[in-house]
């Protein structure tokens, strides 16, 4: 009885610790965000002349990269064991080399710049463009799970990381005034969805990477989506 | 005097078998590449990470047809052994590359900048600074690569550009 009652608890606290290990492995890489802007630019510019009243960041991003763990289980089959562990991941902003808010205003202005078809002023002009950044969400699952053959005492298994995809949309709502008149109202969405590291040999920081590669396209794509639509007013 | 024979013979079979051995292992050691130079023509696995492709045009490509498309260091050994010195500027530039002695391409690629096709001279130098510049900045480095990218004669290196990047987030 009480060998069956210290196997099963061996059984339970297989998973323990894994994501804290997982927690200390992604926290251990840094990046910026970057990309390269491969909108087609703007061929011709018409009369009418663009600025920006104000491209203001929420806090959409927590300060420090966290690891939880959602839901685990373990399958014992008396010799033959089954265990997994499913955790999300958070990126913070402790893992940026540079500023994010400053990061995306001015990614958004040289889009502006390279494919809006108006003309980009400072201070007035005849549309006038308001945007306010107020929400990031992401999702960044990883799933640890591995098997054990027990016979008295654990004689053999393996594992298996799966992490990801990182999905990112970043929300923005975004004004265009003329003359005092709302011509442009709306919440925009840019999104990014990145590939799955998988395999029992994953280097998990470079899920940090990637969940940095997932924030900086997202952003890339809101940028384009909002020049896309001021292009047509 | 047979003994004496004897040793003597089994010397130089150990010592046979230890050339042909060095000869087998060193055969098999050559080291990848790390720069690789195509056309738009070629059918190329672009997701070796560790591998950095550069697309030439056609013109420029029959100038040094022999330094396409080598993968093996070895072969780019034996590219230079038949090489001409003192041709086409940017042959003078891509053989150094190929070969790793980013210093030596580093220094071509300034010395003959205005004779070289603007494009790949702006690649090349971001190339150079990514190779070079260990603690630069990655938006220093995008910024070049994004100069690099509006003035890319061959398409496909846009394509290989923002791999580039991608290679600058993983530090690949």
């Amino acid at each position: 009885m009480r060998m069956a009652v210290s196997a099963l608890l061996a059984l339970m606290m297989t998973g323990c610790g894994v994501t804290t290990n997982v927690q200390n492995k992604i926290v251990e890489r840094t990046g910026e965000l970057t990309y390269v802007h491969d909108s087609e630019p703007a061929r011709t510019m018409n009369a009418v002349a663009i600025a920006v009243r104000s491209f203001s960041v929420d806090d959409v991003l927590p300060p420090a990269t966290t690891v939880r763990e959602v839901d685990s289980s373990t399958l014992p089959l008396l010799v033959y064991n089954k265990w997994t562990e499913d955790m999300r991941a958070q990126l913070g902003y402790d893992r940026l080399k540079n500023d994010y808010k400053a990061f995306m205003r001015e990614r958004f202005l040289a889009e502006l710049k390279r494919s809006g078809v108006h003309e980009f002023r400072e201070g007035t002009a005849d549309l006038i463009l308001t945007v306010r950044v107020r929400k990031l969400e992401m999702s960044a699952p990883i799933r640890h799970e591995g098997t054990f053959i027990f016979l008295l005492f654990i004689i053999g298994g393996g594992h298996y990381y799966a992490a990801g995809p990182v999905s990112v949309a970043v929300q923005a709502d975004v004004t265009v005034e003329r003359g005092g008149a709302t011509v442009l109202s709306g919440t925009f969405v840019g999104k990014h969805v990145t590939t799955i590291l998988a395999g029992n040999n994953v280097q998990l920081q470079d899920y940090t990477v990637a969940m940095i590669e997932g924030v900086s396209m997202a952003v890339k794509d809101l940028n384009e989506r909002i020049v896309a639509a001021t292009n047509r007013i | 005097m047979r003994d004496r024979m004897m040793s003597l013979s089994s010397a130089k079979l150990i010592a046979a078998v230890m050339l042909l051995s060095a000869a087998v292992l060193m055969s098999g050691c050559g080291g990848r590449a790390r720069y690789v130079l195509i056309t738009d023509r070629n059918d190329v696995d672009f997701d070796d990470g560790s591998t950095r492709f550069i697309c030439l045009q056609a013109g420029e490509a029959a100038k040094m047809p022999g330094l396409l498309g080598l993968y093996q260091d070895s072969d780019i050994e034996k590219y230079g052994k038949t090489r001409k010195q003192g041709g086409d500027p940017l042959e003078g530039v891509l053989f150094p590359l190929v070969r790793k002695d980013y210093g030596t391409a580093n220094a071509r690629l300034h010395q003959d900048w205005m004779a070289l096709p603007e494009g790949l001279r702006l690649l090349l130098h971001a190339d150079m600074e990514y190779e070079t510049g260990k603690d630069m900045p990655a938006e220093r480095l995008t910024t070049l690569y994004q100069d690099a990218y509006e003035r890319q004669a061959c398409d496909l290196n846009r394509d290989l550009i923002k791999l580039r990047i991608r290679q600058l987030r993983y530090g690949r």
